[in-house]
């Protein structure tokens, strides 16, 4: 077979094959570890997670080197015809950041989910690791496929891979949550896949970056990316979509919520990004991006006030999700139609994604935190936490770090991104999301401190407190400490996130 | 010949299905309902295969023959299914 | 004339009983009446010759679709005692939902371009390379396998879901599905009789698929069906879900699609393309073994998770 060449954007590129390894390596894992009934499991996982840290290094180191995207044409049939895989700077940034997370969250799991050498698998074993390896497959589709319809693949099998972790405790409680996010889940789905059906409709091609060039405004297109967006959020979870968030994030074990809290949600919000700044920019109406801004702003406020109110301490990092994730929809407005880019808006481009990054690390080490408390204590009723900070003074100082570059204090990741944010939103005369961006930052101070305070508070008498191992609490320690080290970067739009955007 | 041999089996099968399908929405229980049910797929369907048989050529025709086979036998079974479950839900009068 | 009449016929039923099946009182009428409405809504497929499309909408849109919904509505009712009827509010919001949806995109319908823009000629312009008669199949497994790969590893990840509804402790067991029939049921005949005539015609489906409509999931569903009625008849019993013939049988179309994807980094070179002259007979390996193993996977799913007996 002759594969055509036609598209210089697909062009492909010499070691684009490392982009179909990301994908194929887990997928070909779940199938061994289902296949071999748990025989050699703990091999394979170690094998495919080494496998996508390499490949991450290796197509970030790729990336930056040469400046130009990686890409991979699946069976040497060219786009709109076959799909393929194109590993820009955004992509390879995520790639990594999820083989980082993941890699984390399989090391703290191991104990609690630890996969049998030779032995026949474990219900947790075989559903924890078959998901986790689902997700990394799923989500390096949804961070590097060109193709919209390969794309809702992608996001069903992330959606099937997250909601058994939801409920993988088995508690009519966990089941219920995981009932509702697959109700949401699903229908953002529906949305996102009649939306496509359209754009295939109207212009007969499934391939993001031709699509960008053939795309106009009319009705058709307009409702394909109000469904493919309303679709999207709810998968994202955003104000007034959060509803599932809290109960699935919260009931999953500690593990599978910092995955659910870091990556999964980031899934489907980089899929929008890519969506509205690479294939419909000719659609970016200012009020309609707005619209995006404005429900970010209440989700800020609203995650950040139920947050508050909580009483255990899972279900307020779950909240603090729904307030995080609203303001990586400030760059949707902050980053302006084109053309002619300017610096203003390049530092809000750089400062929504190390908001993505810096959320991803600062969340997971929550979350593992989090369960750590849980663990030791055998609740995690707020009220209750009080002399943590003595027992488990490593736990107390990973809570503490991570809610620094949450509430995006100096130095961290999270102030980073909201102080560029917060730039772009002054400079281009957004004062109302200026305010809305301090008035996060304060309100998570509220709910990290009031927490703190508590796990610092003097002990009472007769608590008990289990031995939680050295291991665990320097993972967790080590994720937060990459959320503070990430406010280290120079305070100026990156150029490796700018590799690969269209023009 | 042929052609006036195919319409009128068709329409009659099709007589058959329409007065089943009345017999199904008027007949006053569900054992009289079963029974115009499984008049119209026996004679009806019997019928309209049929009647279709001299427009095509013996393959095809043996497979509407299988397909009109596999409908009696399923329709006999699912039938008695039904029928037995009527009659474990209400005993006799 | 008649072809009009007829398909304006049959859009006004299919809505009408679409209506229907939201207005029911009931879950199962709602589901039964639903059943119908994929019935009817594979007959519009075959009327805008989408044939591949119409097979599948009957046999899981409607089918296999239908008996989970049953099954769910049945058991639902049955454990929680109350009568199972369509609560208020919910009901309400999803009939809304739904209708606008439907409405939305049917007046998109008048403003998409009067030319319909597709790929359909770039395919068949290409499909001779590949040795394949049925363009669907081409595009399932020539230019976008990709994506029918990644669908295989949903439908893996699925059936783990389905398993990890069971407990910890029957983990790898026989599925809770209750065998329906006595010893001497009239089913029992059914079961004995259909599943040698079901089995010939999932392997017609699934070897026709190249050329015309038909293939892999078709084949498999048939198969499935096959399997749910015999495990409903009690004629076989289930197999433990650790047994190692069962968890073959689930992998084999996953295991021979990777390994023929891989093959293609070796010849020609690219993940999943095909050596020269060798596509055919190697997209007809991997149906059979797709078919197997959608057959096994969705009949799985439809008998629920390990339910203690006989665990391990």
């Amino acid at each position: 077979m002759m594969p055509l060449q036609s598209l210089a954007a697909a062009a492909p590129t010499p070691d684009g094959y490392l982009l179909v390894l990301a994908i194929i390596l887990p997928a070909t894992a779940i199938v061994a570890l289902v296949g071999l009934g748990g025989r050699g499991a703990a091999g394979i996982v170690l094998a495919t997670l080494a496998a996508q840290l390499i490949i991450a290094i290796r197509v970030l180191s790729l990336v930056w080197q040469s400046g130009a995207p990686v890409v991979y044409v699946i069976g040497g049939w060219d786009p709109p015809l076959g799909i393929a895989l194109r590993a820009d700077g955004i992509s390879a940034v995520m790639m990594l950041t999820s083989a980082v997370i993941f890699s984390a969250a399989a090391a703290f799991a191991w104990k609690d989910y630890r996969p049998p050498r030779w032995s026949p698998e474990t219900r947790g074993s075989l559903v924890f690791w078959s998901a986790l390896l689902a997700m990394a497959s799923a989500l390096n589709t949804l961070f590097t496929s060109a193709d919209l319809f390969n794309l809702y693949v992608a996001l069903e099998l992330l959606t099937f891979a997250a909601i058994p972790v939801v409920s993988l405790k088995g508690s009519a409680e966990t089941l219920r949550a995981a009932l509702r996010y697959l109700i949401f889940a699903v229908f953002g789905s529906m949305l996102y896949l009649l939306g496509i059906v359209l754009l295939y409709g109207a212009y007969g091609t499934l391939d993001v970056s031709s699509l960008a060039e053939l795309i106009r405004p009319n009705a058709a297109t307009l409702v394909a990316a109000a469904l493919v967006t309303v679709g999207l959020l709810a998968k994202t979870a955003l104000f007034p979509f959060h509803l599932w968030l809290p109960p699935a994030h919260a009931g999953a074990p500690a593990a599978g919520s910092a995955v659910l809290s870091a990556l999964v949600v980031k899934g489907s919000l980089f899929l929008l990004m890519r969506l509205w700044f690479d294939t419909f920019p000719s659609l970016r109406d200012p009020a309609a991006m707005q619209i995006l801004a404005a429900l970010g702003a209440a989700a800020v406020i609203v995650g950040s006030v139920m947050a508050i109110r909580q009483a255990r301490l899972k279900l307020l990092v779950a909240y603090s999700t729904v307030a995080q994730i609203g303001y990586m929809f400030f760059v949707f407005t902050l980053v302006p139609v084109l053309p002619g880019e300017s610096w203003i808006a390049a530092s809000a481009w750089t400062g929504g994604w190390l908001q993505i990054v810096s959320h991803a690390f600062a969340k997971a080490a929550m979350f593992l935190a989090a369960g750590l408390v849980a663990e030791a204590l055998g609740h995690d009723r707020i009220r209750d936490l009080a002399g943590l900070g003595k027992q488990l003074p490593l736990i107390v100082l990973t809570f503490a770090m991570s809610g620094i570059s949450l509430m995006g204090l100096p130095p961290s990741g999270g102030f980073s991104a909201k102080f560029m944010l917060l730039v772009a939103a002054t400079a281009e005369g957004h004062w109302l999301w200026a305010t809305v961006i301090i008035g996060g930052g304060l309100l998570a101070g509220i709910y990290i401190f009031g927490v703190l305070a508590r796990m610092l508070a003097a002990m009472p008498d007769g608590t008990a407190v289990a031995e939680i191992g050295r291991g665990r609490q320097l993972i967790t320690f080590a994720l937060a400490g990459v959320a503070l080290l990430l406010g280290f970067l120079p305070l100026e739009p990156m150029a490796l996130l700018q590799i690969g955007r269209m023009p | 010949m042929l052609d006036l041999f195919s319409v009128a089996c068709v329409l009659g099968g099709a007589i058959l299905f329409m007065a089943g399908t009345i017999g199904l929405l008027r007949f006053p229980d569900q054992l009289t309902r079963l029974h115009a049910l499984t008049k119209v797929d026996n004679l009806g369907l019997g019928l309209i295969v049929l009647g279709l048989l001299p427009q095509f050529g013996w393959l095809t025709g043996v497979k509407l023959f299988c397909t009109w086979l596999l409908v009696q036998l399923s329709g006999a079974i699912v039938t008695q299914l039904i029928g037995g479950a009527i009659r474990t839900r209400e005993p006799r009068r | 004339m008649t072809e009009q009449v007829f398909d304006a016929a049959l859009a006004l039923l299919v809505m009408g009983v679409g209506a229907w099946s939201m207005m029911a009182g009931r879950i199962t009428s709602a589901v039964i009446i639903f059943i119908v409405y994929g019935l009817l809504l594979s007959l519009v497929w075959v009327r805008i010759a989408a044939i591949d499309v119409a097979l599948t909408e009957a046999a899981i849109g409607s089918g296999a679709t239908g008996m989970l919904l049953i099954a769910a509505a049945y058991k639902t009712g049955r454990e929680s005692g109350a009568r199972e009827t369509v609560s208020g509010s919910l009901h309400v919001i999803a009939v809304l939902l739904a209708s606008s949806v439907a409405l939305g995109l049917a007046s998109l319908a008048f403003v998409l371009p009067g030319e319909p823009v597709s790929l359909a000629g770039d395919v068949l312009r290409s499909l001779p390379d590949s040795g394949l008669g049925n363009p669907v199949a081409g595009v399932l497994f020539v230019y976008r396998s990709f994506d029918t790969l990644l669908e295989k590893i949903v439908l893996l990840v699925a059936l783990l879901g389905v398993w990890s509804l069971g407990s910890d402790r029957d983990w790898g067991g026989i599925p809770g599905l209750k065998p329906f029939a006595q010893k001497h049921s009239v089913l029992v005949l059914l079961a004995r009789t259909l599943p040698p005539i079901g089995l010939t015609y999932a392997i017609y489906m699934t070897w026709v698929g190249a050329d015309v409509p038909g293939g892999a999931f078709q084949g498999g569903t048939v198969l499935a069906a096959m399997w749910v009625l015999v495990m409903l008849a009690g004629v076989r019993q289930i197999p433990r879900l650790s047994s190692p013939a069962l968890r073959a049988a689930i992998v084999a179309g996953p295991v021979v699609f990777l390994a023929i994807g891989f093959l293609g980094f070796v010849s020609p070179g690219q993940f999943l393309a095909y050596p020269q002259g060798f596509a055919k007979p190697l997209i007809v390996a991997m149906e059979i073994a797709l078919t197997l193993s959608i057959g096994v996977i969705l009949g799985l799913l439809s008998a629920g998770p390990s339910n203690g007996k006989d665990a391990r």
